[in-house]
């Protein structure tokens, strides 16, 4: 059975669709250039889960449960449903937790970079060059054999279920709206979609995402490294379609100042996206495609998912988090220490393995 | 007919197609590449036609496959 979305048309289709869904739901409620961001919403449900405390960023987000199940649930459906791991996890644990610090001081990961641009914020250019300074560093890494190792299959499928199933725990308590969550009042955190149309849009966005293998790491690591152009077909047609769309709902508003949840301090918008990009091209893949593979079973992107909501815990508790006035008080030290940590895992993980 | 083993099983995206692309561009001869991830086969068929080489045959095993690149 061939899989029609690995063509270029296929991913030019499904990345069409998920910018569709991104638009959609910011014009039923989520924050504005955020229909779909990765880091933010992790951040969001580490609010959710008091894992911090900053009030105006408090409420687990359905569409990373919706994304991570629609990825399990075609996965079972194709037979790609595979629990595998091994691959370094606890490098890959602090690989997500400085890729998120890197997207807060940004203020959005690679998917709301495009989502930004898309709605006119400029300073999207800025972090997509940062994005791509990152990934180029990377791969200079990865060309002269950087590996983390091999993943195997999981000793017992049961490890590949943990994420799907802490996914629907979540819902539940979503749903039945358990008293220990805490949920925004006021801030991007009380601007949502309604539960199920943000439910809805991941499952399909963990769908499309799946077969198509989006990715918007890949989109611009595949130039640098193979020359091939085909995740950033994908990528590009997610921003052109968020960006018509934004035209015709008037949600363009082009410049760098004033840009919704943003802000234009243009050094740490480039070094906070360098950070970023460095972190997912080393772990192999941005954070859609991290909770896509989560999904499948793959449990070294469940831990690098962790990671990531980690970071997003730590950066509000100790002021690393960008605000839209700028940037943290201490943001500017824990992207340099970040930036050292990759740079040291690349340098260090390179030739190391065969 | 000897075969060269790329050995891509459980390597994380774009190791497989660097490896591959590795042994077309420093080797001769045929090559056979073992497989255990969706993904990781259709960027590595997709990298072989992009090199205008063709795939001989793939077989399966268990839980991986190969395929077989003759030229």
């Amino acid at each position: 059975m061939k899989n029609i979305f690995a063509s270029k048309w296929g991913i030019v289709l499904a990345g069409s669709a998920i910018g569709i869904i991104a638009v959609l739901l910011q014009f039923w409620g989520n924050p504005p250039n955020m229909g779909l961001c990765m880091a933010c919403f992790m951040r969001d449900i580490a609010g959710g889960l008091k894992l911090h405390s900053a009030a105006p960023v408090q409420y687990i987000r359905p569409e990373i449960i919706g994304i991570l199940l629609g990825a399990t649930i075609i996965a079972i459906f194709k037979g790609e449903f595979k629990p595998r791991g091994g691959s370094s996890p606890l490098i890959r644990l602090f690989l997500g937790f400085f890729a998120m610090i890197g997207a807060l001081i940004f203020l959005g990961c690679p998917w709301r970079a495009y989502l930004r641009l898309a709605g006119g914020d400029f300073n999207a250019v800025t972090g997509l060059s940062g994005l791509a300074a990152g990934i180029y560093i990377g791969t200079l890494f990865i060309k002269k054999g950087f590996n983390l190792g091999r993943a195997k299959a999981s000793q017992s499928k049961m490890s590949g279920y943990i994420m799907p199933t802490i996914m629907i725990i979540l819902l539940a308590m979503l749903v039945f709206n358990f008293s220990k969550l805490a949920f925004s009042t006021k801030g991007p955190g009380a601007m949502h979609a309604p539960l199920i149309i943000s439910l809805v849009g991941g499952l399909l966005v963990g769908y499309f995402a799946q077969r198509s293998r989006f990715c918007t790491i890949g989109a611009i690591r595949d130039i640098f490294i193979i020359r091939n152009y085909h995740l950033l077909l994908g990528a590009s047609a997610f921003t052109v379609i968020a960006f018509v769309l934004n035209l015709i709902l008037g949600h363009f508003n082009p410049g760098f100042e004033g840009q919704p949840i943003a802000h234009n301090n243009h050094l740490w918008n480039f070094l906070g996206m360098v950070l970023s990009g460095l972190a997912f091209v080393l772990a192999g893949g941005c954070p859609g495609r991290q909770i896509i593979l989560a999904g499948e079973g793959n449990t070294d992107s469940g831990i690098f998912i962790l990671g990531m909501l980690l970071g997003a815990a730590i950066a509000h508790n100790f002021g690393l988090a960008s605000l839209p006035k700028g940037v943290g008080e201490f943001g500017a030290a824990a992207t340099l220490i970040g930036i050292g940590y990759t740079l040291v895992v690349g340098y260090v993980m390179t030739k190391r393995m065969k | 007919m000897d075969y060269k083993t790329v050995d891509a099983r459980g390597l994380s995206c774009p190791i497989p197609v660097m490896h591959v692309t590795k042994t077309i561009k420093k080797e001769s001869g045929s090559f056979k590449v073992f497989i255990d991830d969706e993904t990781s086969f259709e960027n590595v068929m997709r990298t072989l036609e992009n090199f205008n080489l063709k795939v001989e045959k793939t077989e399966e095993e268990d839980d991986y496959k190969i395929i077989f690149v003759m030229r």
